[in-house]
């Protein structure tokens, strides 16, 4: 058996996945939750998330191996995440990835964070004559929030973009204001079950704009707003309007960009793609769809590999790969632009 | 030849070396690279092991410099660390980074304060003594005002901005604790 190992420090978990080299088939996809280091602080502190990297990453590494059944021998290749994300989380799954890759005689492969997001998904099903069809990839997490207009040759060039919160991050921040707690993203969607999405009306975001941006700020704060104004509004409803607006900005803007571009497939990746009503507005859309399987939705280090195994933005220069260092700041499409 | 690999980002430097099973030192690097720890530190461990005419399968050991320093630059230094003993399958053991600067500095009979600057007024500060064996550690590694450092220990030599030698990383007993970065 060949693997390939790839690794996730960009934020507050530590993930690590293997996939096989010759199939892509992921064989083991292990999380490390920071979960309980932030949450008495109500979010991502970054010291002490490049602290826990560093103390739980062997571990986490030797249990993706053991969940493979494949052992340190099978790593044909080592791929990292070098950007964006907290600059010290990043260097300690960059600098780890990068010794064990040397240290194995393994080929060493930097991979763009939101090429991760974009390979976890698998590549589009070709189209009737064998090529690889256009689509349309919509990142959407706790960090970021971009559509990318993705060509045959698997060139992303971004089209959209959040002007400001990421649309997760929008979830959290409103959770807290539920006191929902950290990260409350998932506990909102749930509370947003049992509410009336129409009993409160919020101000759809950048409504009418030609473009294809985000802006999730100030729905959060006219839901603030509301919460000021009137307490003893049920959190229920607060949060089903929430994440209605938050799911219609998405959808909207993902079906216009699609008719503008003329592509009729989209891809819908990142945390939040993980959301039940997300997933069944775009089923209503008429496009075709694909999101990542369970797991490899939220960061994870499968899909750093996967991203490597598609050959995802990956260098061709084995010298300049050893040498990369962490980009905190850095657009997927000037990172691709780089690497051609 | 089983060699063991010292290795220490914890300042400005990025200071490799290798001994071997005796403790003889075989090559060192240190190079004055700034915040470039991590773009370096490969291809600076391959120029090392082409010094000492060895391979990597030949590097039996690592310890590597737990600080106290620069919090992002000991972070690549042991996460490096640790990738590299997990992959290679051999020892790994920490050791305080203001040592191998002690060892650069002083002389044998010769007692020193290392400082690093922590900022703030403040310095990282050790007493060390250099012996005809090794090194003695008087004081270990605190933070403290640069000014209640250089009074209380003004009969001692002032080391400071002295690159560090990491061969006194590579000639210690292999393996030990985990390391784990000093974060004063």
């Amino acid at each position: 058996m060949r693997v390939v190992l790839g690794i996730d420090t960009s934020c507050d978990d530590t993930g690590v996945g293997i996939v096989d080299a010759a199939s892509g088939a992921v064989l083991a996809n292990v999380v490390a939750s920071q979960d309980a280091v932030h949450a008495p602080f109500g979010g991502v502190v970054p010291e002490r998330a490049s602290r826990e990297h560093l103390r739980v990453v062997d571990d986490v590494a030797r249990r993706a191996l053991a969940d493979a059944g494949a052992t340190l021998d099978d790593v044909d290749a080592v791929a990292a995440t070098y950007g964006p994300g907290l600059v010290g989380a990043l260097l300690v799954g960059l600098s780890w990835a990068k010794a064990l890759a040397w240290a194995r005689g393994a080929r060493f492969h930097p991979v763009h964070h939101l090429a991760g997001h974009l390979a976890s998904a698998g590549p589009p099903d070709p189209d009737a004559g064998g090529a690889t069809p256009p689509e349309l990839a919509l990142v959407a997490s706790g960090g970021h929030t971009s559509l990318f207009l993705v060509d045959g040759a698997r060139h992303a060039r971004e089209v959209g973009r959040s002007r400001d919160d990421a649309a997760g991050e929008a979830f959290d921040k409103v959770a807290r204001l539920l006191g929902l707690g950290f990260p409350g993203g998932p506990a909102l969607a749930a509370l947003a079950r049992d509410g009336d999405p129409d009993a409160v009306a919020l101000p759809r975001p950048l409504r009418g704009q030609a473009g294809y941006d985000f802006s999730f700020s100030g729905l959060k704060t006219a839901v603030a707003v509301r919460l000021e104004r009137d307490p003893d509004l049920p959190p229920a409803d607060l949060a089903a309007a929430f994440e209605a607006t938050v799911v219609e900005a998405l959808v909207d803007t993902l079906r216009r960009a699609a008719r503008d571009h003329g592509v009729d497939r989209v891809v819908v990746v990142g945390g939040v793609a993980a959301n039940a009503h997300l997933r069944a507005a775009l089923a209503d859309t008429g496009l075709r769809v694909r999101v990542p399987p369970a797991g490899l939705a939220t960061d994870n280090g499968a899909m750093i590999a996967l991203a490597a195994w598609q050959g995802l933005g990956v260098t061709a220069d084995a010298a300049e790969a050893w040498t990369r260092d962490a980009a905190p700041y850095l657009p997927l499409d000037a990172a691709a632009r780089a690497a051609s | 030849m089983p060699l063991q690999l010292g290795l220490d980002t914890s300042g400005p430097h990025l200071a490799l070396a290798v001994a071997d099973d005796a403790g003889h030192p075989i090559a060192r690097r240190t190079d004055d690279v700034g915040r470039g720890h991590a773009e370096r530190i490969v291809p600076t461990l391959e120029a090392l092991l082409a010094d000492a005419g060895a391979e990597r399968r030949d590097l039996a050991a690592v310890t590597v410099g737990v600080g106290p320093g620069s919090y992002t630059g000991l972070r690549v230094g042991v996460a490096t660390a640790r990738g590299l003993a997990l992959g290679l399958g051999v020892p790994l053991g920490g050791a305080s980074s203001l040592a191998p600067v002690a060892w650069a500095a002083l002389a044998p009979g010769e007692t020193g304060v290392v400082v690093r600057d922590a900022r703030r007024g403040n310095v990282y500060a050790a007493l060390f003594e250099r012996t005809p064996d090794g090194l003695i550690e008087h004081l270990p590694a605190r933070k403290r005002p640069r000014d209640a450092v250089a009074a209380e220990h003004g009969d001692a030599r002032w080391v400071e901005d002295v690159p560090p030698d990491a061969t006194w990383l590579a000639t210690r007993p292999p393996g030990g604790a985990p390391p784990e970065p000093i974060y004063l």
